[in-house]
């Protein structure tokens, strides 16, 4: 999932604060989606409705990056109506039309928290330098010592 | 009251999709595939147009003909969601509210 496609998500908060901007450089296309429907899972059912007029309801087990959605203990009612349950439900993300989300949960500060954790980037230090770097070193070390050596005859520093 | 123009904060609109973050936290209007359209507050929206409204309205409008009278009825299906995830590949158009209704 090396695609970073440069996504401006905006949002506001419910409670009328000021205009949030939030840039950020994601790694999955679908974030804003798959941080929704993760948050969702397990919680409560959420009902998913299908292009194809049908739907689903069910818990979410897994979400990838392209909002492709894995659900348990799905009920599923197909286009005629006709009722079927299902231990497991895969839903492939083209297919999803809406999503319910379920009540009790503030959307867009779920967002703002995944965000939040995603643009905490830790910087890593590099714990040991490579060869390369160790040998460039020790070649810099070496000539600022040869020039910094009193040069016989020449008294330029 | 030239003092107050100076301080108005300018927003850039710069491409199409600034258009639709003007709209934000207000009541918009999305027109979409399959004879739907939806009235609700957007929340949140991205570059694929999927967007998250609260007290979301949809209306499904579909066409019957009589056989009779060969007369075209118009009829709307209206289901009320409270929050509503909508996958952008459905979305036609999004605007503000059309106040004819």
């Amino acid at each position: 999932m090396k695609k970073c496609p440069r996504v401006i998500i905006e949002t506001r908060s419910l409670f009328n604060s000021p205009f949030v901007l939030i840039n950020v450089l994601i790694l999955s296309v679908g974030l804003k989606c798959k941080t929704l429907v993760r948050e969702v899972r397990k919680n409560k059912h959420t009902l998913i409705d299908l292009r194809n007029e049908s739907s689903v309801t069910g818990l979410i087990k897994h979400v990838d990056g392209q909002m492709n959605v894995e659900m348990a203990s799905v009920i599923f009612y197909d286009p005629q109506g006709r009722v079927h349950k299902f231990k497991d439900f895969y839903v492939s993300s083209r297919n999803i039309r809406y999503v319910h989300i379920p009540e009790g949960l503030s959307s867009v500060e779920l967002i703002k928290n995944q965000l939040a954790r995603l643009q905490q980037t830790t910087v890593r230090e590099p714990k040991r330098d490579n060869f390369k770097t160790i040998r460039a070193k020790r070649y810099n070390e070496e000539i600022l010592r040869s020039l910094n050596e009193p040069q016989p005859g020449s008294s330029k520093s | 009251m030239a003092d107050d123009l100076d301080n108005i904060p300018s927003i850039t609109v710069k491409e199409p999709l600034d258009l639709v973050r003007l709209s934000l936290d207000e009541r918009i209007y999305v027109k979409m595939r399959n004879d739907r359209e939806i009235r609700g507050r957007l929340h949140a929206y991205d570059q694929h147009m999927n967007m998250i409204l609260s007290d979301a309205e949809e209306t499904i409008t579909t066409v019957e003909i009589d056989e009779e009278t060969y007369e075209e009825v118009y009829r709307t299906t209206k289901r009320n969601i409270p929050m509503l995830f909508v996958r952008g590949d459905g979305v036609i158009l999004v605007s503000p509210p059309m106040r004819t209704s």
